[in-house]
């Protein structure tokens, strides 16, 4: 059973989290506090594994909340719940670093979007079954040759999480995620997933090189174009480059724009997956690296919260496998692999 | 699993807490106390409302608060000061907030009419500021993909290749491939081909169309063995129209973007005369009410001055005392004056909820309002919404055919629904007319004996006006199918109830293929009166003046008996009268008759004597007593005694 305290000043919101996660038989509620000093007092006595803060709140807020936490023992494992505006993101990043586990955005129009629920209980359950990873500081790494393609929208981060959790810590590919979120966030989404996956994770820089066993997470606002070059020994590589380019799909990043780029660039030797996601962005796009004579996966139905990116991509008949969420990892570790005997 | 309308009520009592908090603070801010803690407080709620209106999906008002969030993180921030006009604005947020809070509590969804326009105010702030600083913001989100193609912005890059490339041909394919993928490559110079073949001398010119922007351009034309000589914008060619140039500028703002520009100097102007005078103050609406109360004790007790003036005769005092009494009624019709909201505060989200049944229906509607200017009492404000809300509804949903079916019957297509107010005397009225199908009388008798609302007897009896009224009876709907619009358990007899709580009548009217006009009388005020103070079996009671016709004296012999009751013959006409025995006791016969009428509709009861008329303060029965058929309320006139208010309506 896992615990949670769920801390926000709104009644409302609290309401709202309560419900949302009542029906969870895994997850118990012990209790509500309605700011920091009140969570405080009530993580000391209720010993909760996992607490949903909220940042603006009076008297003590988020921030202030996390930094006392620091010295408790054992410390409970912390959600940010935030919304969407630019301070928000600049808050929601501070958080982490400040030893929030990972975050999410206030819930959106609940009474019209079915399964919400699901992404904050997946998110409660990845926090206390996935271990934070301690990683040696590795020395640069090389070009990378081959490329994982990840693209991802609504439901997508805890399944960001168990992917890359099991990815291993010696792929022999450089890992791009474009995953559909709003400005500002998705330097918190890289921190997040950093803890957890045994392969450096950042998010997109311009100019940036794809590197054999990195994560780039695209940085929400631009179009992350693969762009090709030449090394001095002659090598073909990718390099990112941050486009402003209208939005695709009304989206920035547009999983298409990453996917299809890239595939010019790295050719059959690109791996494409779709995980959760509204909307038709990233069918193009697989086409594109089917077309490349890449491999295309997408995730099983039942592991996904909407399924419209991945059906847009299997209606275009261009996808390659239907793997469930569980064996991703090892299914693109395998390909990525084989990849590698062909090429020796 | 989600209980919509708890969390809708939840909503809107911590909203409202919001909202309140943030006026309160605005005020606060104005008036110079603590600052600080003031702002604190308005981030902090306009945060919590922007999040809650988030997970209800109410967008208008989400953006609405976002912005304002926005424009105070900049104030604590010391960024932009509070000027005078940033307040007003601010209020005027807040006043729209009100607006949607109360729509959201009458079941609606707010729309975005009257926020639209603030969000543009409220981002000129926070853009100016920005403009101001350092950074420029964000480059503006394109304005739609159409006309994005046409005006792609052009550039020119002159790039060079190390000269010591052992595959210059190479390097410059693979440029100019990766900058196809960022934009459109309209020429190169040297020719592409030669460029191709090598056949160039390591340096070459390409004119390309792009909106990925200049850094990702540098990003793409430079790399080993490469560099980028100059990069610039240019006109685009011929083809292209005139290009975007203040893209920077405009901000992304469809809107007047003349705005943003002309804000600033009013601003600094506002800036310079601080000590401007204040206009307008903002009063909660309890503390008028408490001030209403009290101007209501005055006037009791000016009724009581005049009374112990008349018993005196003391002529100095009675000259005083008019004095006071003029200051009385000033100060009355003063506060009733402030009271008084004009009713395009809820007639205004009316349109959307025309537009919305009417799409779910599928018909066409055209919806006309009109008198939104004519003020009444706040208080009655509140409780008018809804049954508006329901009289609107129930007119597109049941009134209104469908096109082809209005086609078929020779009507226009558009069915016509119209929304009329007007002032008449001191009473306010409020048509709501369909030109639809009509109430077809048959149908309700047949309906009412099924119900068992009526016997069978009564209903063959019935004339045409009784069995429409009948729609009001509770328990009966005749919409044939129970649809998300109306049919919601509310039935036209809550409508009713609503209206006749607050002292208003309402009445219906209805001919086949014609068309169906309900009509809604309501009292300018509830709270002061004129009435008629009578003596019925040696006890007083008070008629409201708006309700008392004339009074006459009727001769014995034009009383008749008709089975149990009796009537009365005044100037060729039938007048049923009533004696009021159950209220006030066995009576001696009296020949004095006050003719009353409501609605249209005439009776008469019979009094002992007739004292004259006053103005007095209606108090509401107090909860213990409950209410009381036939009574509307109390009064206490100068001399302390408690009088009954008749409620005619309950009696006609």
């Amino acid at each position: 059973m896992i615990r949670v305290l769920i801390v926000d000043d709104s009644l409302f919101i609290r309401t709202i989290l309560r419900d949302l996660l009542k029906g969870s038989p895994d997850i118990e509620i012990v209790g509500t506090a309605v700011n920091g000093i009140d969570a405080l007092d009530k993580v000391a006595k209720l010993q909760p594994d996992v607490i949903t803060l909220d940042i603006e709140m009076p008297r003590m807020n988020g921030l202030e909340t996390l930094e006392a936490l620091r010295g408790t023992n054992p410390k409970p494992k912390v959600i940010v719940l935030s919304t969407l505006t630019s301070r928000q993101a600049d808050m929601t990043y501070r958080a982490l670093r400040l030893g929030a586990d990972d975050f999410m955005l206030k819930p959106r129009d609940i009474a019209n979007v079915r399964g919400i629920e699901r992404e904050l209980v997946q998110k409660i359950r990845n926090l206390v079954l996935l271990p934070t990873v301690v990683k040696p500081v590795s020395a640069e790494k090389k070009e990378a040759d081959t490329v994982v393609l990840v693209g991802s929208s609504a439901g997508g981060p805890p399944m960001l999480d168990v992917l890359l959790a099991a990815l291993p810590p010696d792929l022999p590919a450089a890992v791009v995620v474009t995953q559909h979120m709003p400005e500002g966030f998705t330097a918190s989404l890289a921190e997040r997933l950093n803890r957890i996956s045994s392969l450096p994770v950042k998010e997109t820089g311009n100019g940036d090189t794809l590197r054999t066993g990195v994560i780039l997470i695209s940085k929400a606002g631009y179009h992350t174009v693969v762009s090709k070059v030449i090394s001095g020994s002659g090598r073909n590589h990718g390099r990112v480059v941050h486009s402003t380019a209208p939005p695709l799909h009304a989206v920035r990043p547009a999983v298409d724009v990453t996917f299809t780029t890239a595939s010019h660039v790295f050719g059959p030797r690109t791996i494409s997956v779709i995980l959760s996601g509204m909307g038709s962005d990233g069918g193009e796009g697989t086409l594109a690296v089917k077309n490349a004579g890449g491999t295309t996966m997408v995730c099983a139905e039942e592991d996904c919260l909407v399924y419209g990116m991945a059906r847009s991509a299997l209606s275009r008949e261009c996808v390659d496998r239907v793997v469930p969420l569980g064996n991703l990892a090892r299914e693109i570790t395998r390909t990525v692999s084989r990849l590698e005997v062909d090429h020796v | 699993m989600f209980d919509e309308e708890g969390y809708r009520k939840l909503f809107v009592e911590e909203s409202r807490e919001n909202h309140e908090n943030i006026v309160n603070n605005l005020l606060a801010l104005e008036s110079g106390e603590d600052q600080q803690t003031a702002i604190d407080e308005i981030f902090r709620s306009a945060h919590t409302l922007k999040g809650m209106s988030a997970s209800m999906g109410f967008d208008a008002m989400e953006h609405l608060c976002h912005s304002m969030e926005d424009v105070f993180s900049l104030i604590r921030s010391g960024q932009q000061e509070v000027t005078s006009n940033l307040t007003d604005l601010l209020l005027t947020c807040t006043d729209a907030i009100e607006g949607m809070l109360d729509t959201v509590e009458a079941g609606g969804i707010p729309s975005d009419e009257q926020s639209q326009s603030l969000v543009q105010e409220l981002r000129a702030f926070t853009e100016e500021v920005s403009r101001d600083g350092q950074e420029p913001l964000q480059e503006p989100v394109s304005t739609g993909p159409a006309g994005a193609a046409d005006n792609r912005p052009a550039y020119t890059l002159a790039v060079t290749i190390d000269p010591g490339s052992s595959m210059k041909d190479v390097r410059a394919m693979l440029l100019l491939q990766n900058l196809e993928d960022v934009g459109t490559i309209l020429s190169t110079t040297p020719s592409r081909d030669l460029i191709e073949d090598g056949k160039f001398d390591g340096s070459f010119e390409v004119l390309i169309e792009s909106e990925a922007g200049e850094d990702a351009l540098r990003t793409v034309a430079s790399g080993p063995e490469i560099s980028l000589l100059s990069l610039s914008r240019s006109s685009p060619p011929a083809v292209a129209s005139v290009p975007p140039a203040k893209t920077g500028e405009t901000a992304g703002a469809p809107g007047p973007d003349a705005k943003p520009h002309v804000e600033p100097q009013v601003q600094r102007a506002a800036k310079s005369e601080k000590s401007r005078e204040i206009k307008n103050i903002r009063v909660d609406i309890h503390r008028l009410d408490r001030m209403m109360n009290l101007v209501e004790d005055l006037v009791i007790n000016r009724g009581r001055l005049e009374l112990i003036a008349k018993k005196h005769g003391i002529k100095e005092f009675d000259e005083a005392l008019s004095m006071v009494g003029r200051s009385v009624s000033d100060l009355q019709n003063l506060m009733m004056g402030i009271r008084m909201m004009p009713l395009e505060r809820i007639f205004s989200r009316l349109p959307r909820v025309v537009r919305d049944v009417a799409n779910y229906d599928g018909k066409e509607v055209e919806f006309l309002i009109e008198g939104g200017e004519t003020e009444l009492d706040r208080s009655m404000m509140d409780g008018l919404s809804d049954p508006l809300l329901h009289l609107i509804r129930n007119g597109v949903n049941h009134g209104i055919e469908t096109p082809d079916v209005r086609e078929a019957s020779g009507k226009p297509r558009k069915g016509l629904l119209r929304l009329a107010a007007r002032r008449d005397k001191d009473n306010v009225i409020i048509d709501i007319e369909d030109d639809g199908a009509g109430i077809d009388p048959e149908k309700i008798r047949k309906k009412a004996v099924e119900k068992g609302i009526v016997t069978p007897e009564a209903a063959t009896a019935a004339t045409k006006d009784e069995l429409v009224n009948l729609l009001f009876e509770p328990g009966f709907s005749t919409a044939e199918t129970i649809t998300d619009i109306s049919g919601r358990g509310v039935g036209l007899d809550v409508v009713k109830k609503t209206i006749e709580s607050l002292k208003g009548t309402i009445k219906v009217e209805s001919q086949i293929g014609r068309g169906t006009r309900f009509e809604l009388v309501l009292p300018p005020t509830m709270a002061i009166i004129d009435v008629m103070m009578v003596h019925i079996n040696g006890m007083r009671c008070a008629i409201p003046i708006s309700n008392v016709v004339e009074v006459a004296q009727a001769r014995p012999e034009a009383v008749h008996r008709i089975g149990n009751s009796e009537a009365v013959l005044l100037r060729d006409q039938t007048l049923p009268m009533y004696r009021l025995e159950d209220m006030f006791g066995q009576a001696q016969k009296s020949d004095t008759l006050v003719v009353l009428q409501n609605n249209g509709r005439k009776c008469c009861i019979a009094v002992d004597t007739v004292d004259g008329q006053q103005e007095v303060v209606v108090k509401p029965l107090s909860s213990i007593a409950g209410t009381c058929r036939g009574i509307s309320g109390i009064t206490i006139p100068g001399d302390g005694d408690v009088v009954p208010v008749l409620d005619v309506n309950t009696m006609i």
